[in-house]
């Protein structure tokens, strides 16, 4: 924080947008019918790194760097199409989410090889703007 | 894959930033996904994140007309040496 406070002329804001350590829906979308067929639990150090993140904007705040916090909490949904793209979305955010067990994931690709079927993920998102201090 | 063709992400954003004509610094940019939402209006962009697949592909994927004003890096920002006051705009995309 303080190398991105050094970074920024006065005035400047710094802007923080991730999603929140909770849980993800997941939904499967065919053209007749949506069915939730889960939830995304977080890892524990997903949680613990949001944890110290949110720790030391705090202190920036505290401290003096930064001032005029804003922050707006939103949903935002991630369309996945096949299971190939629901792998490749398993293995980035592997260090976030937790697997679903072998039924669950037997499922999701059995129902994502259908035409037209689609997994929907709603994750919580939190962006915060913060103006650097003179 | 698609991520928030809703524009979710986009509006909130531009609702607590003016990117207009701003020099941004992107923390932790992977493929360019929330590079996209702000370059248009952006004077201009570092963009930088250690992932060099993820680098190689949004310095591919850059609309030719952009290429002048964004700059996408492989580094990390506990080592990357940068400039002091020199940006208006500071992004930390799913990076902290």
């Amino acid at each position: 924080m303080k190398k991105m406070h050094a970074t920024l002329r006065p005035g400047g804001v710094m802007l923080d947008s991730r999603p929140e350590p909770s849980p993800v829906t997941v939904t499967l979308k065919t053209a007749t019918a949506s069915t939730q067929v889960g939830m995304l639990e977080c890892t524990p150090g997903f949680a613990n790194a949001i944890t110290r993140a949110a720790d030391a904007l705090s202190l920036v705040v505290s401290d003096g760097l930064f001032h005029d916090v804003e922050s707006v909490d939103y949903s935002m949904l991630i369309y996945i199409d096949s299971f190939e793209e629901w792998q490749q979305f398993m293995k980035k955010w592997s260090s976030y989410y937790l697997p679903f067990d072998e039924v669950v994931t037997g499922l999701i690709r059995d129902q994502l090889e259908s035409v037209g079927t689609q997994l929907i993920l709603d994750t919580s998102v939190s962006t915060t703007r913060y103006t650097r201090s003179a | 894959m698609e991520q928030d063709p809703e524009g979710r992400e986009t509006e909130v954003i531009h609702r607590l930033v003016d990117f207009q004509g701003k020099d941004v610094l992107e923390v932790g940019c992977s493929d360019g996904r929330m590079t996209w939402r702000f370059l248009d209006e952006a004077a201009s962009v570092l963009a930088f994140d250690p992932d060099e697949a993820a680098i190689a592909l949004a310095s591919q994927e850059t609309p030719v007309a952009l290429k002048d004003k964004v700059e996408f890096r492989v580094a990390d920002m506990m080592k990357i040496q940068l400039e002091p006051a020199a940006y208006d705009v500071g992004v930390f995309s799913w990076s902290i």
